[in-house]
C-alpha cells in the first residue's frame, strides 16, 4: 500500500531528523559533578582529569595521578499542550538517565601527560504513552553514546598547555512510534534500531597569562557514526507484512563539532569567578542520506537547524581548604526552528541555574557534587511541519524541564 | 567572610525560583464564533450517509463520525444525540480480516441503547430513506416490518415524538438543521442496475412536491436551514470498481482476442458499469464463453449499468439538483453543493499531507468497505463542506475538521482464510447483496 510506504518514509525522515536533535537538545553537557556545579563554566578552571573532556590544555597542570569518576542523575519532566486546537495536556513517563564518567590521567615530572576519559557525549530519551495523540510521530526514543578519549597534554611553561586526543564514538539509537495502516482501522508499532561507531579529535589549549586570569579554548571535532539498523514492526495484519519497506537500513549521522572558550578572574580572595562559552556547529550537519539495504531508493534529508551556542557563568568559593562551594547560571540556545521540533526532542531555549560543593576527605580522596535545575523555555509551535495524522500539524505547547544531579568521587596522588 | 547561613539562605532562595519556575502560562480553549448562528438546537435530517452509516452497517464507533456529529462537534454542542446502536450493528457489518479476507458480522438486533431518549433524536438520518420518508406519516412500526427496514421504528420510536421526520426535526424547535436527502431516489436504480426505479426518479414532478413541501413547512417554521444537493450517484466504487473486460486470474490483465482487444463480458458493452454484485456471477461462471471458464450466459441486467442507465442517473440527478437549488433559492436557504464536491474528490482525490484519499474501493480511503458509503474521513469532508457554507450564511468562523485526524474505519477482524488483499475482490462477494437488499424497497 502506497500510505503505508508513505508511513515508513516518514518514520524513517523523523529517526534521521532526530538523532543530531537529540544530541544537541540533550546533549550532555554534564562531565563532572565540579562543571555541573558551577554551570560548565570550567574550560578555563580544571583541577582534575575531567579536563579531558572540558579542555585537555589543562592536563599538564594537574599533578601526578588523577582519577575521577560519577555519574549525573537526570529527570527531565516535558509536557505537550494540543495539537491545537486541543489542549489537551500530556507528559513524558518518567525516567531517569545517568550519564557517567571515568577519566583517569598521570603527568610526569616532565609536565607530559597522559590520559583517558570515558564519557556520554549525547544521550538520554524520552517516553510519551503509547496510545498519545502524537503516537505516529514518537514514543519512546533513545539515544546512548560512549565516548573513549585518550588524551596527551604538555605543560609547555608557566603560561601555557596544550593537549589533544583521539575520540571514539560507539552509539546507539533506538526509536519507537505507532504506524497507521489507513484506511484500515489498525495500528501497529515500528521499531527502528541501530549502533555504530565514528571517531573524532580534539585539542585544547589552558593559558595563564596572569595568576589572576586563566583562559581555556578547547574544540572537539564532529564525528561521523556509521549506524546499521534493522527496523522492526508489530502488530502488523498479515495482508500487508508483504508492503513493509525492508527491515535493513543503514546511514550515517555527523555529530556537530564544539569549541570550547571560557576565562577565569581569581582576583578575589577564596574565590573564582568563571565564564564560559560553547559553541555547537549544528548547520554543518547538512544532510542525511539514508539507504536501504533492500534496493529501495535512497532516501535525502536536509537539515534546518542553526549552529547553537551556550553561555555559562560559574562561581567557586572556598570556605576552607577541603569545602568549595559552587553556583552558576547557564543559557542554552537550541537549534531546532519551530516547524521541525519534533516531541522525541521538545527543544527549547534553556535556563540553567546549579548549585553545589566540593570536599576533600584527605589529600588524596574528595567527592563533589552539583544540583542543576534546567527550564525550557515555554515553547509554542504554530507552523509545524511535524505531522501528528496525515495533513495534521503537530502544533502546540511545549514545556520542559529537568532537574540533574551529578556525583564523582575524585583521586590525587 | 560570607557565613554559612548567608549562603544557605541562599541557596534556599534559589530553590525556591527554581521550583517557581515550573510553572508555566495558562492556555485557554479555542474560542467558537458562530456569528449570527445559534447553535443551541442542530437538527440533521437525511438518510444513511446522515446516520453515519458505512461498511454496511451502522454502529457506534463510525456514528460518533456521522457528519452531523462532527458538526455538532465543531460547534461545541455537548447534548446532540445520535441513537446509538452497539457493535456490530446493523444489518451486517463488513470487516478485512488480518489475512485479507471479508469478514461479514451478524447483526445486532438490539435497539439503540438511548432509545429511552424522551425527545426526538438530533440526528434523524434514517438509512435507505427516500424523500418521501421525510413527511411519511405512516407508523413507523409497520413502515419498517413493510421496508423490511428496522431503522425507521429504531430511530423514530413513537409517534408522539412527532409523527414524521420532519415533525419530530420540527419538535425538537432547531435552530440550524441540515437537510440532506434524495440520493436513494435514484441510488437504488443505479445499484439495481437500472431495474428498480422509483417514482420520484420516473417523474421528478414528484420530487420537487415533496422537497417543495418541505422547504415551506420549515421555512413557515423560521428554521434555520442547510440543504445539499446530490451527488453523481454513478461515481461511488461499487459502480466503477469491476472491469468490464474478462480478466486472467493469474496476469491480472485482461484478456486479448486475437487482434489484441480486451474481450468484454458477455452482456457488457463498451462504457457499460459492471456492478460490485457481478462479482458473484462473474465467479459462477457468467459473463465467460466456455473455452474461457464461462457457462456462456450474459451477466444479469440488475448487475450492469448500460451506458444509457447511466445517462438517464445523471439527468435525474441534475434534475434533483435544480429542483433543490430553487427551493433553497426561494427560501433562503444555504446550498451545499455536494455534487460538486463528490465530483472534485472522484477527479483530483483529496490531499491529506504526502497522501491523497481517493474514490478507488477500499484503498483510496474515502468510501467504506460496501463501495457506497463514505468513510468516516470521508464523512469529515462532507462536515467541512457544510461547515463552509454555515460560515458563510452567518457570517460565522467555526473551524474546519482536520480530515487526516478522523480515525481511519475500515474495521480490522482476527482471522479469516488466507488470502492477500489483492483477492478481496474474489472472495465471498454475496456480501454485497446485503447493500442490495438495503435499497431494494
Amino acid at each position: 500500500m502506497r500510505t503505508l510506504l508513505l508511513i515508513i518514509v516518514t518514520l524513517l525522515t523523523i529517526l534521521l531528523l532526530t538523532v543530531p536533535a537529540k544530541a544537541g537538545g540533550f546533549q550532555v553537557n554534564e562531565h563532572g559533578a565540579r562543571g555541573t556545579a558551577m554551570a560548565g563554566a570550567v574550560f578555563s578552571t580544571l583541577n582534575d582529569a575531567s579536563a579531558i573532556y572540558f579542555n585537555p590544555g589543562a592536563l599538564g597542570y594537574i599533578d601526578g595521578t588523577s582519577i575521577v569518576f560519577g555519574s549525573t542523575l537526570i529527570f527531565p519532566d516535558a509536557k505537550f499542550r494540543g495539537p491545537a486546537p486541543s489542549i489537551d495536556e500530556t507528559s513524558i513517563e518518567s525516567g531517569v538517565f545517568y550519564p557517567s564518567v571515568l577519566y583517569a590521567s598521570h603527568t610526569l615530572p616532565s609536565r607530559l601527560s597522559f590520559g583517558i576519559g570515558v564519557f556520554n557525549p549525547y544521550g538520554l530519551g524520552t517516553e510519551w504513552p503509547s496510545d498519545w495523540v502524537g503516537r505516529f510521530v514518537a514514543i519512546e526514543s533513545v539515544l546512548r553514546t560512549f565516548s573513549i578519549n585518550p588524551t596527551v597534554a604538555y605543560q609547555i611553561n608557566d603560561y601555557i598547555g596544550i593537549g589533544g586526543g583521539l575520540n571514539y564514538v560507539i552509539g546507539q539509537v533506538e526509536l519507537t512510534q505507532a504506524i497507521s495502516f489507513a484506511p484500515i482501522a489498525a495500528e501497529g508499532t515500528a521499531t527502528l534500531s541501530g549502533s555504530g561507531t565514528g571517531a573524532g579529535w580534539n585539542l585544547g589549549v589552558y593559558l595563564t597569562p596572569d595568576p589572576n586570569v586563566t583562559i581555556g579554548l578547547a574544540y572537539r571535532s564532529s564525528a561521523t557514526v556509521d549506524l546499521d539498523g534493522d527496523a522492526e514492526y508489530d502488530n502488523v495484519p498479515d495482508f500487508l507484512t508483504g508492503e513493509l519497506p525492508g527491515e535493513d537500513v543503514s546511514t550515517s549521522v555527523k555529530l556537530p563539532a564544539n569549541l570550547h572558550a571560557g576565562i577565569t578572574f581569581k582576583g578575589i580572595e577564596n574565590l573564582e569567578i568563571s565564564f564560559g562559552y560553547q559553541y555547537i556547529f549544528w548547520e554543518a550537519v547538512e544532510s542525511i542520506e539514508i539507504e536501504f539495504n533492500g534496493g529501495a531508493e535512497t532516501q535525502t534529508l536536509e537539515f534546518n537547524y542553526s549552529d547553537g551556542y551556550i553561555v555559562r557563568f560559574g562561581l567557586e568559593y572556598l570556605m576552607s581548604d577541603d569545602l568549595a562551594l559552587r553556583a552558576g547560571y547557564l543559557f542554552d540556545s537550541n537549534p531546532t526552528p519551530d516547524e521541525y521540533l519534533t516531541p522525541r526532542l521538545p527543544d527549547s531555549d534553556r535556563h540553567g541555574f546549579t548549585v553545589g560543593a566540593g570536599y576533600n576527605f584527605t589529600e588524596t580522596i574528595g567527592v563533589d557534587i552539583g544540583y542543576m535545575f534546567l527550564r525550557f523555555v515555554e515553547r509554542d509551535i504554530e507552523d509545524s511541519q511535524i505531522e501528528f495524522a496525515p495533513g495534521a500539524p503537530m502544533n502546540g505547547r511545549y514545556n520542559s524541564s529537568a532537574n540533574l544531579l551529578s556525583l564523582n568521587f575524585r583521586f590525587n596522588f | 567572610m560570607i557565613s554559612i547561613k548567608k549562603i544557605a539562605g541562599g541557596v534556599l532562595i534559589l530553590l525556591i525560583a527554581f521550583i517557581g519556575c515550573k510553572d508555566y502560562s495558562e492556555l485557554d480553549p479555542p474560542s467558537l464564533d458562530p456569528g449570527e448562528l445559534d447553535p443551541s438546537m442542530y437538527v440533521a435530517i437525511g438518510n444513511s450517509i446522515t446516520s453515519g452509516f458505512q461498511n454496511n452497517a451502522l454502529y457506534e464507533s463510525v456514528q460518533q463520525h456521522s457528519y452531523p456529529s462532527l458538526i455538532a462537534r465543531q460547534l461545541n454542542i455537548d447534548e446532540f444525540e445520535q441513537p446509538i446502536f452497539e457493535e456490530p450493528g446493523l444489518p451486517a457489518r463488513m470487516r478485512v480480516a488480518t489475512d485479507g479476507s471479508l469478514v461479514v458480522d451478524p447483526p445486532n438486533i438490539n435497539p439503540p441503547v438511548n432509545a429511552q431518549l424522551e425527545r426526538p433524536f438530533n440526528n434523524l438520518g434514517i438509512p435507505a430513506s427516500v424523500l418521501f420518508d421525510v413527511v411519511d406519516q405512516q407508523d413507523f412500526a409497520v413502515k419498517s416490518e413493510q421496508r423490511e427496514n428496522p431503522f425507521f421504528a429504531f430511530i423514530l420510536r413513537n409517534q408522539a415524538l412527532g409523527e414524521s421526520i420532519l415533525a419530530q426535526a420540527l419538535n425538537l424547535q432547531p435552530t440550524l438543521l441540515t437537510l440532506w436527502t434524495g440520493n436513494n431516489d435514484i441510488l437504488g436504480y443505479v445499484v439495481s442496475g437500472g431495474t428498480d426505479l422509483l417514482p420520484t426518479a420516473q417523474n421528478p414532478q414528484f420530487f420537487a412536491a415533496i422537497y417543495s413541501e418541505i422547504g415551506g413547512v420549515l421555512s413557515e417554521a423560521n428554521v434555520p436551514v442547510i440543504v445539499a444537493n446530490i451527488p453523481d450517484v454513478t461515481l461511488i466504487p461499487f459502480v466503477n470498481t469491476v472491469p468490464p473486460v474478462i480478466i486472467n486470474p493469474e496476469t491480472e490483465q485482461p484478456i486479448t482476442d486475437p487482434e489484441g482487444n480486451p474481450i468484454f463480458y458477455i452482456g457488457v458493452s463498451p462504457g457499460d458499469k459492471v456492478l460490485l454484485t457481478a462479482l458473484d456471477y462473474i465467479n459462477q461462471g457468467y459473463g465467460r464463453p466456455v473455452d474461457l471458464g464461462g457457462n456462456n450466459e450474459p451477466l444479469p441486467e440488475n448487475v450492469v449499468l448500460t451506458v444509457e442507465e447511466q445517462e438517464f442517473a445523471k439527468d435525474v440527478v441534475q434534475t434533483f439538483n435544480s429542483i433543490i437549488a430553487n427551493i433553497a433559492n426561494e427560501h433562503d436557504f444555504g446550498l451545499v453543493d455536494l455534487h460538486s464536491t463528490y465530483n472534485q474528490l472522484d477527479q483530483d482525490g483529496y490531499t491529506l499531507g504526502e497522501q491523497t484519499l481517493s474514490t478507488e474501493f477500499v484503498t483510496g480511503g474515502l468510501f467504506s468497505l460496501d463501495g457506497v458509503h463514505p468513510t468516516s474521513r470521508g464523512q469529515a469532508i462532507i462536515a467541512n463542506e457544510f461547515i463552509s457554507v454555515i460560515n458563510q450564511e452567518f457570517g460565522a468562523s467555526i473551524r474546519q475538521i482536520q480530515v487526516g485526524t478522523i480515525p481511519p474505519s475500515i474495521g480490522l477482524a482476527e482471522g479469516g482464510a488466507s488470502k492477500s488483499m489483492k483477492n478481496l475482490l474474489e472472495l465471498d462477494t454475496k456480501v454485497f447483496s446485503n447493500i442490495l437488499d438495503l435499497y431494494l424497497q
